[in-house]
């Protein structure tokens, strides 16, 4: 599963005072089986961008391949098979309880596998399954979705996404307002799921999730690509230009080595990884 | 969803846009009422009507709606003009000028010739209202409501309240769009197709629409009432305004201009006055 992106742009009301263009001529071939982490500016496309991936906007110009399904600005060009994509592109938006609407917790989570075709039986063991993956016990089965706490609802929209078991899972800030655990808790089952091999790409503001969990950043700045690399590249630069802050850890050892601890950075990964290093750096 | 946004106003500088709301929409009732005068002859009604759509396009172009969004907005009008026809059909008439006949049932021109007044009379409504809501700000226009109902408050009439639900209404006009469209798109990953599908499949797209719009919109009325509590919103407060509407001559002359066309339409409808006989003696229907 490969995502292309081809000379993409993307205008929001077009000929209208309100004309705006948040991707530009974007080209960026994203690896299969990537846990890719997309950060910028609020404004500087990224939501634009996974909408594109996922076939819910169709780019203004240019073309953005998935597998063998193609987005294109031109209708010709353009696949049919919309369901098969949703299938395998999974997108899990930002605040997802919001999309909650069915009496019972699993009637919720099977929709999205009903909708694709799925028999009602099929339907809900993936639902069953998946509730299982997020943490949520057979106890909430029969539940209704409104009656449940803020993270528990979101751990209800998310496995309505991982019940349709995608290929490419898009996370859009699925930390935002959750208390510290619930959100590590979050972060933990997306990395499980993408190391069963699901493409991951999480779209974040906040650079301590880029640093702990991606493997590839694709950084945006005013709806062009500004960068593609990874977490230690990126943050080795002057992040201020494209309004992102240092994680905390890199920020430790930059401080650390200017007051004279000789740090062997590479090996630095995580708070553990940094007392170690910091146990054995010559002074 | 671009058919929403119809009516939506659209931040251009002309003179219609800098022109007083209140101003704008006792001008606008003062044409609509041109619009609903009848005539002595089918020849008056359609030219006086063709009279009026002159007046209102140059209106129309004058505050950049344009004629492409007009019609865009129209393009449902087709069922009404069926039902219209129909119903004029089916309704007995007076006189005998037959158009043609369906078998042995006579249609006669006066159906055709009613349905199409109708017809056109609406699309001269819609029009006007388009060049109001696309070139007055949601809030002038709520203002100009309120000062339009000051008279009432003397009777106990909540004037100010009824403004203050209006203005919140036109207000959330675009945020629940917004909403509806990011539910749409949410859904629609979770494979719900809008679009497509028999109606019972529809119906059920349209509820996984709707109770989450309901959900977010009751959550977020809430907290509207909460916010307006905590910063002592008080209905029965007198308050001052931050931006003065200012009722300048050229308003006036605007209005004015817009009487004068009511007065031109009034006389030629009161006095039976038929351009074709007095001045070409035609002789028309």
């Amino acid at each position: 599963m490969s995502v292309k992106f081809t000379n993409v742009s993307y205008i929001y009301n077009r000929k209208s005072p309100f004309e705006y263009a948040a991707l530009k001529d974007v080209n960026l071939d994203l690896p299969e089986g990537k846990f890719i982490a997309l950060v910028g500016r609020t404004g500087s496309g990224k939501s634009t961008l996974i909408q594109n991936i996922n076939a819910l906007i169709v780019p203004t110009e240019g073309k953005v391949e998935i597998d063998d399904f193609v987005n294109s600005s031109n209708k010709k060009e353009r696949s049919k098979d919309i369901k098969g994509l949703r299938r395998k592109v999974g997108l899990v938006f930002q605040f997802p309880e919001y999309q909650l609407f069915e009496e019972t917790v699993e009637k919720d989570v099977a929709f999205g596998c009903k909708n694709l075709g799925d028999s009602k039986e099929e339907a809900m063991k993936k639902a069953h399954d998946a509730l299982t993956k997020v943490g949520l016990d057979a106890s909430f089965y029969e539940r209704s979705p409104f009656e449940l706490s803020g993270g528990e609802k979101r751990k209800v929209a998310i496995a309505g996404i991982l019940a349709m078991s995608p290929k490419i899972l898009i996370i859009d800030e699925p930390t935002a307002g959750l208390d510290p655990v619930a959100s590590f808790e979050t972060m933990s089952l997306f990395e499980s799921i993408h190391k069963e091999g699901v493409t991951v790409i999480l779209v974040t503001h906040d650079m301590n999730l880029v640093s702990a969990y991606a493997e590839v950043v694709v950084v945006l700045d005013n709806g062009k690509i500004a960068d593609v690399t990874t977490p230690e590249k990126l943050f080795e630069e002057d992040l201020e230009k494209y309004s992102l802050e240092t994680p905390l850890l890199y920020r430790t050892v930059k401080h650390l080595r200017a007051k004279g601890l000789n740090l062997d950075e590479k090996s630095i990964k995580d708070v553990a990884t940094l007392a170690k290093a910091i146990k054995g750096a010559k002074r | 969803m671009n058919s929403f946004v119809m009516g939506r106003y659209v931040p251009y500088d002309s003179f219609i846009h800098r022109m007083d709301a209140r101003a704008k929409i006792f001008s606008l009732i003062l044409l609509m009422v041109a619009v609903f005068m009848g005539y002595s002859s089918w020849a008056m009604t359609f030219t006086m009507a063709g009279l009026a759509f002159i007046v209102i396009l140059v209106l129309l172009m004058a505050s950049h709606v344009g004629l492409g969004r007009l019609l865009k907005s129209l393009s449902s009008l087709w069922f009404m003009a069926i039902f219209l026809l129909v119903i004029y059909i089916l309704v007995p008439h007076t006189s005998n000028w037959v158009a043609f006949y369906i078998g042995s049932y006579a249609i006669y021109w006066d159906s055709i010739l009613e349905a199409a007044k109708i017809l056109v009379r609406l699309i001269l409504m819609i029009a006007i209202t388009m060049v109001l809501t696309a070139s007055t700000k949601p809030l002038d226009m709520t203002d100009a409501f309120e000062w339009f109902l000051a008279p009432l408050k003397w009777i106990g009439f909540p004037a100010h309240e009824l403004a203050m639900i209006l203005s919140i209404a036109l207000r959330f006009i675009p945020t629940i769009l917004e909403d509806v469209s990011r539910i749409m798109k949410a859904q629609a990953s979770r494979g719900v197709d809008f679009e497509h599908g028999h109606i019972l499949a529809k119906a059920k797209a349209m509820v996984s629409l709707i109770v989450p719009l309901f959900v977010s919109s009751f959550v977020r009325s809430e907290e509207l009432a909460d916010a307006m509590e905590c910063r002592g919103y008080d209905p029965k407060a007198k308050r001052t305004k931050y931006r003065i509407e200012k009722f300048h001559i050229a308003d006036l002359f605007e209005t004015l201009f817009c009487a004068g066309f009511l007065a031109l339409f009034i006389y030629v409808s009161v006095t039976n006055f038929n351009c074709y006989e007095a001045w070409w003696g035609l002789s028309v229907k």
